[in-house]
């Protein structure tokens, strides 16, 4: 299975006999997102692969106190860190730095002074082949264990806010995620969650969804929510609903203002991001939201983001991004809308922004501080592990997670290898090329708490004892 | 009764009104085991109708770059044969103009596939499908099947397909919104109404159920709460041919002929062969008394709702009790040719009755034979009619020839 390159930031040791000669090289992989340890010795080289398990060391032919050979021996005698590729540097052909070469499996060289271009291609050319994901990645198939999990996010669902069924909860959930909500209480109904809009305040999460699209027995115990009341702002901005609305086309501008007029929605044009950016200046808090139908990576965007990090957290209204990416994923700062959207996807979604996080945290804190307010519940979704590696592992998932979110999955063998917690923390997600309901994600075991190393040890040492088992079962 | 299907018997409808050329590109992009359907392809709402109407479409994509009454007509086509729901079809366009967004929405439809993805995206839409319609106790599988039903006319198939939705019906929209479409199609409007109105408190955005409720509302004389509702819905899309029509009618029948004027020619603008939108006009001219010019337009119309149906119905009950019998036949032989399938029966129960008061006791016997063939079975009311046929016939043939206009004793009602 191709899992998708993007997720990983790879580790890379780096060992150089004089830090000058690393700089560039470091410089150049940081740039292309590798996190980059470097070492000046053969001594530091060891101590730093211990500690970080890289998933490729970088080193020069001739060392400080020590050579290539000697480290790619040393490693050899470690029975995990013997995985670990690497990449040699051979600045000049000489025979003092041909010598420790020989004899050893490395798993390629670089010739001559830095070629930036050779260099990358090389180092990218030997992640591929020996660490997608790392060196030490084990499929749940080689590892033997359970494939299929179950996602969960434990949250609180609150009650109704206009068309919204507000939940807090310790994740932000994805638009595009549809999503069980099961009830604890085993008498309710679970019901279906789609397009979640997420708000945060501080550290207080909440997740809204929108009424119109749950589906599922428990629609009943979700209509029977009580209504939140939030204070007179935020009525009065549910009546007024101008949205600044950014699209450099006449004729489209025109088209939604005539139909969202009819939903109560008061468009107001801009031509440009920074007539955007100037409305906004002028009256923000006459605006309930901003729609931008694209924000570029040029002086328009820089200029609209200057002007929204200048207001006040209060003053700031949400803002729905218009974009073609299949990776740019909504959080509680930016929502995107992938175009070409919907019109109901995108009436709910500005209905949802006018929702403010704060009001709402204010409201929970008066009224939900105990667990006795509201109904507690699970987020829950199917997913496939793909595999485990020394920090965690990957997933397959049929929408984004979200970097950063800490969701549950319910695996025994993990479970008990993590003393019972089955936390896990999301690092990064991205979709499969060309299938865009195949996702993986990269999750850390936060709380393995303890090196990399130890962990792993610890872990194939279960898996070890585990296989052992079930063949002394089998026989 | 199961409601799952075989996906092998299935397919995947690519209909390509943009002339792209892309639907044909499909069997170069995907290999056969990465789909689960058969691909049919058609470039025009004729070729593609007559794959919907053959029962074995499951999912729609449509290339089209503005709303047109060929994509409106696709759509219609899709929700009368397959159900009304949205996450089945799908149209290929990279920026579609809002009243394109707001025209397909009409049919609940918010999924827009662009160009450089849709290969991908119409997979995965039908692999979703797929696993949705072959598992019987989804919400879509049920609706499959009972829209299909609907689709037979078969009277007492579509109570047991609509007694199979269970629950359903309380905590899912799509699921409330095919109840009220198999209670329109049992004659119970008032039914209709309540799980229409039931569908749309549960979903408030899904526009089927609103146009529904209003148009069934019409049907049932609850005229003022039908403009509350079609105007709400003209306020949040004002380029809608059907509801303008829909809007004309309610007015005529509030008596109100200027503002049925000013909608039907609104609509009639925009798109002046839509069969609604004949009905609409049909239904001022009826009313202003001009018969034969609604006659005529009658001849381009088609998949005739309840409303203008229960209107035909009303104007063959007066010609036939006013002794124009003759006249009422007619009428019901050129309505029964242009209502949908399932509102026949009542159109050949009308004629049958016709036919009794004509004292044509053979010719009336035809009918109700057609009629229980419509029907999918005899019912009460038919057999009575029967009978009583049967016996005024045989009394006819002991005595002289009765003559034409008096109906025999003991007259029965017809359907409305």
């Amino acid at each position: 299975m191709l899992i998708s390159p993007t997720i990983t930031q790879h580790t890379v040791v780096l060992c150089v006999e004089k830090r000058e000669r690393g700089i560039g090289m470091q410089t150049l992989l940081s740039k292309y997102g590798f996190r980059v340890v470097m070492a000046l010795s053969l001594y530091d080289a060891l101590k730093y692969i211990a500690q970080e398990m890289p998933h490729l060391v970088i080193t020069e032919s001739v060392l400080s106190d020590g050579s290539a050979g000697t480290l790619y021996d040393r490693l050899q005698q470690h029975e995990t860190l013997k995985k670990t590729p690497i990449l040699v540097s051979v600045l000049k052909k000489t025979k003092e730095e041909l010598a420790p070469l020989a004899q050893r499996r490395f798993a390629g060289f670089i010739l001559g002074p830095l070629d930036s271009r050779a260099f990358l291609q090389k180092v990218n050319e030997v992640i591929t082949a020996y660490s997608m994901v790392s060196p030490y990645f084990v499929t749940a198939d080689q590892a033997s264990i359970e494939k299929d999990v179950t996602l969960s996010i434990e949250a609180m669902a609150m009650g109704r806010s206009g068309d919204q069924l507000v939940a807090r909860s310790t994740a932000e959930v994805d638009p595009a995620a549809s999503m069980l909500c099961v009830p604890t209480n085993e008498g309710l109904g679970p019901a279906v969650l789609r397009m979640a809009t997420n708000l945060k305040e501080g550290e207080e999460i909440f997740n809204l969804f929108p009424l119109a699209r749950i589906v599922g027995a428990g629609r009943k115990w979700v209509m029977n929510l009580p209504e939140i009341k939030l204070g007179e702002k935020s009525a009065l901005r549910h009546k007024l609903q101008k949205v600044i609305f950014y699209d450099p086309s006449d004729s489209r501008f025109e088209g939604f203002r005539d139909i969202l007029k009819g939903y109560g929605i008061d468009l107001l044009h801009a031509k440009t991001t920074a007539n955007a950016a100037a409305m906004l200046k002028r009256d923000p808090d006459g605006v309930a939201c901003v729609y931008l139908h694209e924000l570029m990576n040029d002086a328009s965007g820089i200029e609209w983001k200057n002007v929204y990090s200048k207001l006040s957290a209060a003053q700031k209204p949400p803002i729905i991004v218009g974009t073609s990416s299949m990776n740019s994923r909504s959080t509680a700062a930016v929502r995107y809308i992938k175009r070409p959207f919907g019109m109901g996807l995108f009436v709910e979604m500005l209905q949802a922004s006018f929702e403010r996080g704060g009001e709402l945290a204010q409201v929970a804190g008066k009224a939900y501080t105990s667990t006795s307010q509201g109904i507690a519940v699970r987020y829950q979704a199917p997913a496939t592990l793909v595999g485990i590696d020394e920090t965690g592992g990957i997933l397959q998932v049929k929408f984004p997670l979200l970097k950063g979110s800490k969701v549950s999955i319910g695996h025994k063998f993990l479970t008990a290898a993590w003393d019972g917690i089955s936390v896990v923390q999301v690092t990064a997600s991205a979709a499969q090329p060309g299938k865009p309901d195949v996702w993986h994600a990269r999750f850390e075991a936060v709380t393995a708490g303890m090196s990399k190393v130890k962990y792993w040890d610890k872990l194939s040492k279960q898996l070890e004892a585990k296989i052992a088992a079930e063949q002394k079962a089998a026989s | 009764m199961t409601a799952s299907f075989d996906p092998s018997q299935l397919s995947c409808l690519l209909v390509d009104l943009a002339g792209t050329g892309m639907a044909a590109q499909w069997a170069e992009k995907v290999g056969p085991d990465e789909f689960a359907l058969h691909v049919k392809t058609a470039s025009s709402v004729e070729e593609a109708q007559v794959l919907l109407e053959g029962g074995q479409v499951l999912t729609q994509v449509i290339f089209a770059t503005t709303y047109s009454a060929e994509v409106q007509s696709l759509l219609k086509t899709f929700q009368a044969n397959v159900g009304c729901i949205a996450e089945f079809q799908a149209i290929v366009c990279d920026e579609p103009e809002p009243p394109f967004m707001a025209g397909v929405y009409e049919f609940g439809i918010e999924q827009f596939f662009p160009t450089d993805t849709w290969v991908a995206d119409v997979v995965v839409m039908t692999r979703d499908a797929v696993r949705l319609a072959g598992d019987d106790k989804t919400a879509e599988a049920k609706t499959v099947h009972l829209t299909r039903t609907i689709r037979s006319a078969d009277q007492a198939a579509i109570q047991a397909a609509e007694k199979n939705l269970g629950d359903l019906a309380d905590h899912d929209y799509r699921v409330a919104y095919a109840k009220g479409k198999a209670a329109e199609a049992t004659g119970q409007y008032e039914a209709a109404v309540t799980a229409y109105a039931s569908a749309r408190g549960m979903n408030k955005m899904f526009r089927p159920t609103a146009a529904s409720l209003g148009e069934t509302l019409l049907v049932t004389g609850r005229v003022d709460e039908a403009l509350k509702v079609l105007n709400g819905l003209e306020r949040t899309n004002p380029f809608d041919v059907e509801r303008k029509a829909n809007l004309a009618a309610a007015y005529v029948e509030k008596g109100d002929f200027e503002m049925a004027e000013k909608y039907v020619s609104a609509a009639e603008k925009l798109a002046p062969m839509n069969s609604r939108v004949l009905e609409a006009r049909a239904q001022v001219l009826l009313c202003t008394g001009k018969i034969g010019e609604a006659f005529k337009l009658m001849d381009d119309m088609s998949e005739v709702g309840p409303f203008f149906a229960a209107k035909l119905n009303e104007l063959g009950i007066r010609l036939s009790q006013s002794g124009k019998g003759k006249s009422a036949l007619a009428l019901y032989q050129k309505a029964h040719r242009i209502v949908r399938p399932e509102l026949k029966y009542k159109i050949t129960m009308n004629a049958a009755l016709a036919c009794r008061r004509l004292g044509a006791w053979d010719m009336a016997l035809k009918y109700l034979q057609r009629c229980e063939q419509e029907y999918g079975g005899a019912f009460p009311k038919l057999v009575k009619i029967r009978e009583a046929v049967v016996a005024a016939k045989a009394q006819a043939a002991r005595k002289a020839k009765p003559v034409e206009g008096t109906p025999p004793k003991g007259d029965l009602e017809e359907a409305g």
